[in-house]
């Protein structure tokens, strides 16, 4: 077991930290998610109220963590890109990034652009196509609703594989985790409806959203390093990279998380890992196991 | 934290790093349903209370009515205990009309509209909108 200090690890940050980037990621063409939905979700305030949010619940958490870290020696880069994280995996043994997940599964917005999607979904012969027939056959009404139509296709996403796993030799995984259900079956749906144009599942760089498949790309399967990867649902693209590069050891979590929760855990783990004699992911361990009991 | 803040917390926006939770509507209307009679009774008993303080202090104020430093002491007490229900009424009016106002909106309003509406509400309930405070200001700006 290694055991790492902080001058072995690298943050990472590919949201936006600074107003002109916040408010430029959040343009509708912009091609980014993550402050869009901040900014859309807050639509009835003014800029400088949406501002002001942002900075108490993402950009102080972030400022605060970036100046700790680089004061422990921590390799610290905002705005990353794909070559940022490429560069920095192939140089330090851990490396933690924050990033926004883009989720899988059907907005309200989706399916109005989507105008023949009933007409398309029945006439369907693949099994994505079958299974949501079935899937509004069995709720029986007439979805006229963009929103209903939505939530119920992406509640029959979540609940069980279209297209089981294919085993792989020696290792046996267990996929009951609905988000990865969600992403696996939406995968499916793309494929089989390419008309529709589907964007897949994936993450939010400072130049783009790159799939998990892209994102898998930059790893060898001999890398043998340390992953922390602080989005939401982040066992999603975990899982993929664990599969890619079964050596590495990878941080992740199964449900949404916030900035505002999780940089300051990280800048306790960077105290351990100065201080004890831990590798990155047994501290992130130990450090939960502490939390729990003492919230018992 | 009061129970309508309760309800509307999983939805105030604070930068999580994915989806956000998903608008549950039917679940919105039935718990602040809910709500809305808890606080209808709440309110209606604090009128009650209210109005009981105020008889039972006259009663007294009347019996004693010869005496003046227990006139007083009473006067003085029955205006203390009416005044400081006063202010739980018209706290508990304003967590009902907030929650009505609330259950109205998120039954009208699509998803999208609706999670505004409801950061709105808890921005106004937390005591009015606030601009940042403590920021660092390196990464701030440009």
């Amino acid at each position: 077991m290694h055991t790492h200090r902080p001058t072995d690890c690298a943050l990472l940050f590919a949201i936006p930290l600074t107003k002109r980037e916040f408010f430029a990621d959040s343009k509708d063409d912009s091609g980014k998610e993550y402050a869009r939905l901040f900014r859309t979700q807050l639509a009835g305030f003014s800029d400088e109220e949406v501002w002001a949010r942002y900075e108490n619940v993402v950009l102080e958490p972030a400022t605060s963590v970036m100046e700790f870290a680089a004061a422990h020696g921590v390799l610290t880069r905002s705005r990353a890109t794909a070559e940022v994280w490429g560069d920095t995996v192939r140089e330090k043994q851990v490396v933690s990034l924050v990033a926004h997940w883009h989720a899988a599964g059907f907005s309200s917005e989706m399916i109005k652009n989507l105008p023949g999607v009933m007409s398309d979904i029945k006439a369907a012969q693949g099994p994505a196509g079958r299974a949501m027939n079935q899937a509004l056959a069995v709720k029986r009404i007439n979805v006229a609703d963009a929103e209903d139509l939505a939530i119920i296709l992406n509640e029959f996403l979540c609940s069980t594989l279209i297209i089981p796993d294919r085993p792989q030799p020696g290792l046996e995984w267990v996929t009951n985790d609905p988000e990865q259900i969600l992403v696996r079956n939406f995968d499916v749906v793309r494929m089989e409806f390419t008309h529709w144009q589907l964007r897949p599942a994936g993450m939010e760089l400072a130049d783009g959203i790159y799939s998990v498949a892209e994102m898998v790309s930059t790893f060898s399967s001999e890398y043998n390093g340390t992953l922390d990867l602080r989005m939401c649902h982040s066992v999603i693209l975990g899982e993929a990279i664990k599969r890619a590069a079964p050596r590495c050891r990878i941080v992740m979590n199964q449900y949404p998380i916030r900035p505002l929760v999780q940089l300051p855990l990280y800048k306790l783990v960077l105290g351990m890992l100065e201080k004890g004699n831990y590798d990155f992911a047994g501290a992130v361990m130990a450090l939960h196991k502490a939390i729990m009991e003492r919230l018992q | 934290m009061s129970r309508l803040e309760e309800i509307l917390a999983p939805y105030e926006v604070l930068g999580e790093l994915g989806r956000g939770k998903a608008f549950d509507r039917s679940y919105l209307r039935s718990a602040l349903a809910t709500a809305s009679r808890q606080s209808a009774i709440a309110f209606w008993l604090a009128v009650t209370a209210q109005v009981g303080v105020f008889l039972l202090a006259t009663w007294f104020a009347v019996k004693n009515a010869t005496n003046p430093r227990v006139l007083g002491l009473i006067l003085f007490g029955g205006c203390g205990g009416v005044g400081a229900s006063c202010f739980a009424v018209a706290r508990l009016w304003k967590d009902k009309v907030a929650t009505d106002l609330t259950l109205a909106l998120v039954s009208s309003l699509d998803a999208a509209a609706a999670v505004t509406v409801l950061n709105v509400v808890l921005e106004s309930f937390r005591g009015g909108r606030k601009s940042g405070q403590g920021a660092r200001k390196r990464h701030a700006d440009g």
